[in-house]
């Protein structure tokens, strides 16, 4: 019959994955609609927060006083040995007290004579994820023939620089 | 988050943005984008020339990483497009359509290996195009169409299924990423890469305002993988820094969730390239989806580097497998490349092989065009690939040689050196030892895992369903380069001393760094499967076959 058309079935595999991709398209879609519209409700909650009251909030209110802390009394310039239960809790720490630098505390032990190892003054004990780090200090000097570290010679006010070796 | 860290943040994406924007005014091939896939290429472009600008200039020259530095490094290619720009304008050397056309592949340039093949219909024998010949270029699919009458175009059918399509498109997207940015702005970064290695080092490059940071090259410190490649550390610190950020302030959140933004239009114009437009608008939108690329350890909320390394060797991909080859496409994906080093480790293996696989391209074609070409023309030719490869390579090779030199002067620890562990024998004996036995592992965290939400079964699926797609170079280059980051993976695992761990930390993100050619490789057996549809709603056009009188 001129004009009458055939229509081809699809093959089963292709229903097959055509009906596969619809289900975890709407799911997926779903999903993700409901998750932007979660993050959408927080984000009204919590419209011009400042960056210190974000990390309270996620990370609890006595983590973050322990941080504000640390940070108040370790200046920038100096350094501070970092030691923890797990090396998560160091990596959570020392990236909230950045841009201090950190030493394993067992640096210390592994290198008794070394020149700027011993005139480091803090020390920083990460307990955990949440929990608040503890800040220790310590007895500092400059070890007998060493010059004086650079934090120690910005704390002190003199900002020349000394000649010899460092370490 | 205040109105100014929103700002801010934007603003640290418009830093990227506009100095790339700038080179693709530069290279003609992708100055004719449409809009959103140009947008796309310049956020690649401009982060990798941003980041490598300052790279070289801090370390080669000792130029501090100030603002001043920032702001004139970020304006100069932005204001050499402008007056390419400006240029071209007076010339009035306008892009025509024709060049548009050649530029995407169609008008007699469409390269003969990217053809969808025809293939006979599975009831009536008669010659049809069962995979993506109605949605190839419209060169490919003036040689693949039937003869005979012209087909009948269900233009309203056609219109109302595109739109629809669009706008599924564009609501998947803006899911995609409107979550991730609202949960970066509103939130402190808590991910592991991104503080243990990532911000660390930005934060001290900012410090110090140096590449060649002390921090890096005492000993003394703590850092975690200190010869970790430095890009996306130095775009953090360049936002940073222009903005003037706080202790607290993290203004860099936006870049990442910029990062999936660029990946999909990358995804999208691979996927076009492969296989037509309505196989790659839903492979986008299926793409986008899984929420381990929004909110994943890895995905855009986070800090991590695998998804800048997805988004930069993915584009090169595209640009040197389903482009035509020209000297400025290889220029640019050997940018794109080059980025890809100095973002992370993998990036050398994975530029080796986007080269190779190029390369291999150049074979196919030499082979094909040997019979009954004339000489001279077959060497011009030859001489044109050859450039085109050498484009790509070149800024690979200056990204690796920076790399080094910086390297050189850093004693590395906290860090696993995998590639100092990465001996033949050890090798083998890792993989027949231990890769069978972290296979379930590699099998849970992909089919199973809830972040991925089932996609990697749905990909499995239609891509067996459509796997005759998978015959033609293109498809199976893809897919080979789909496969290296995994690769890399369990040869990580091979050698390793802690390869249960590591699989669970990092299998994931191994699959996202191939996500564009395995996306590609979806569309191409998408593409088939939507040509054995009936009704014709995902086809160009209809074809009902008229009983014989």
């Amino acid at each position: 019959m001129p004009g009458a058309s055939v229509k081809r079935r699809p093959p089963l595999a292709v229903i097959v994955a055509v009906s596969t991709m619809a289900v975890y398209l709407a799911a997926a879609l779903s999903f993700g609609i409901y998750n932007t519209v979660r993050r959408c409700r927080a984000a009204v909650a919590t419209a011009g927060e400042p960056p210190a009251a974000m990390r309270a909030r996620v990370f609890g209110r006595r983590y973050n006083a322990a941080v504000e802390r640390i940070r108040s009394l370790i200046p920038e310039g100096e350094p501070y040995f970092l030691s923890g239960k797990a090396d998560g809790a160091i990596v959570w720490v020392r990236y909230d007290l950045l841009p201090r630098r950190a030493v394993r505390q067992e640096a210390l032990a592994a290198s008794p004579g070394d020149c700027w190892l011993g005139q480091i003054r803090w020390s920083v004990l990460a307990l955990g994820f949440g929990r608040p780090p503890l800040l220790f200090e310590r007895r500092a000097g400059v070890p007998p023939g060493c010059p004086a570290a650079p934090w120690r010679r910005a704390a002190a006010g003199n900002t020349a620089p000394p000649d010899g070796p460092r370490h | 988050m205040t109105a100014a860290g929103v700002a801010a943040n934007l603003g640290g994406v418009a830093l990227m943005t506009v100095p790339g924007l700038g080179l693709t005014e530069l290279l003609a091939p992708l100055r004719r984008l449409p809009w959103p896939r140009r947008l796309g290429y310049a956020f690649l472009l401009g982060v990798g020339a941003l980041g490598a600008a300052l790279f070289a200039a801090s370390h080669l020259a000792g130029v501090p990483l100030r603002r001043p530095v920032i702001v004139w490094t970020a304006l100069a290619p932005a204001a050499l497009g402008a007056a390419a720009c400006v240029a071209r304008r007076r010339r009035g050397a306008a892009d025509t359509p024709a060049r548009r056309e050649a530029d995407a592949g169609a008008g007699g340039t469409w390269p003969q290996e990217n053809k969808p093949p025809v293939t006979a219909a599975p009831e009536t024998g008669a010659a049809a195009t069962a995979v993506p010949a109605a949605l190839a270029p419209p060169a490919a699919r003036a040689e693949t169409a039937p003869s005979g009458p012209a087909p009948e175009r269900p233009a309203g059918l056609q219109r109302r299924a595109g739109h629809r399509l669009r706008l599924a498109l564009g609501l998947a997207v803006a899911v995609a990423l409107a979550g991730p940015l609202i949960s970066a702005l509103t939130s402190p970064l808590a991910d592991w890469d991104g503080r243990m290695t990532w911000g660390p080092l930005a934060a001290y490059l900012r410090q110090e305002g140096t590449v060649d940071a002390e921090v890096l090259r005492d000993a003394h410190w703590l850092v975690l993988h200190p010869r970790y490649p430095p890009l996306l550390p130095l775009a953090q610190e360049a936002i940073q820094e222009l903005f003037g950020a706080g202790q607290d302030d993290q203004y860099f959140r936006a870049l990442y969730v910029a990062f999936l933004g660029a990946l999909l239009t990358v995804v999208f114009d691979g996927a076009k390239r492969a296989a037509g437009r309505r196989a790659a608008e839903l492979t986008v939108i299926c793409a986008a989806l899984p929420p381990f690329l929004s909110y994943g350890g890895g995905g855009a909320t986070s800090a991590y580097s695998d998804m800048a390394l997805a988004a930069f060797y993915g584009g090169a991909l595209v640009l040197l497998l389903a482009w035509p080859p020209r000297v400025a496409t290889g220029f640019a994906a050997g940018c794109l490349l080059a980025a890809g080093v100095l973002t992370k480790n993998e990036g050398e293996l994975l530029a080796a092989a986007a080269l190779v696989l190029a390369a291999s391209r150049l074979g196919w074609r030499g082979s094909r065009g040997s019979h009954g070409s004339h000489g001279s023309r077959r060497s011009v030719a030859a001489g044109r690939h050859l450039a085109w490869l050498g484009a790509a390579a070149l800024p690979v090779l200056a990204a690796a040689a920076l790399l080094a030199s910086w390297r050189a002067a850093i004693p590395n620890r906290e860090d696993e050196d995998y590639f100092a562990g990465l001996r033949l024998g050890e090798l083998v004996h890792g993989a027949a030892s231990r890769l069978s036995s972290l296979a379930g592992t590699a099998l849970r965290l992909t089919f199973m895992d809830w972040t991925w939400l089932g996609f990697w079964v749905v990909y499995v699926v239609v891509v067996l369903a459509g796997r005759r797609a998978l015959a033609r170079p293109l498809a199976w280059r893809l897919a080979v380069a789909g496969l290296v980051p995994v690769a890399i993976g369990c040869a990580a695992y091979a050698v390793s001393t802690r390869p249960g761990p590591l699989i669970d930390e990092t299998w994931q993100r191994f699959l996202l760094q191939g996500w564009v050619p395995f996306a590609a490789v979806f569309a191409c057996a998408l593409a088939s499967l939507l040509a054995q549809l009936p009704g014709g709603a995902w086809r160009p056009w209809r074809r009902r076959r008229r009983l014989s009188p």
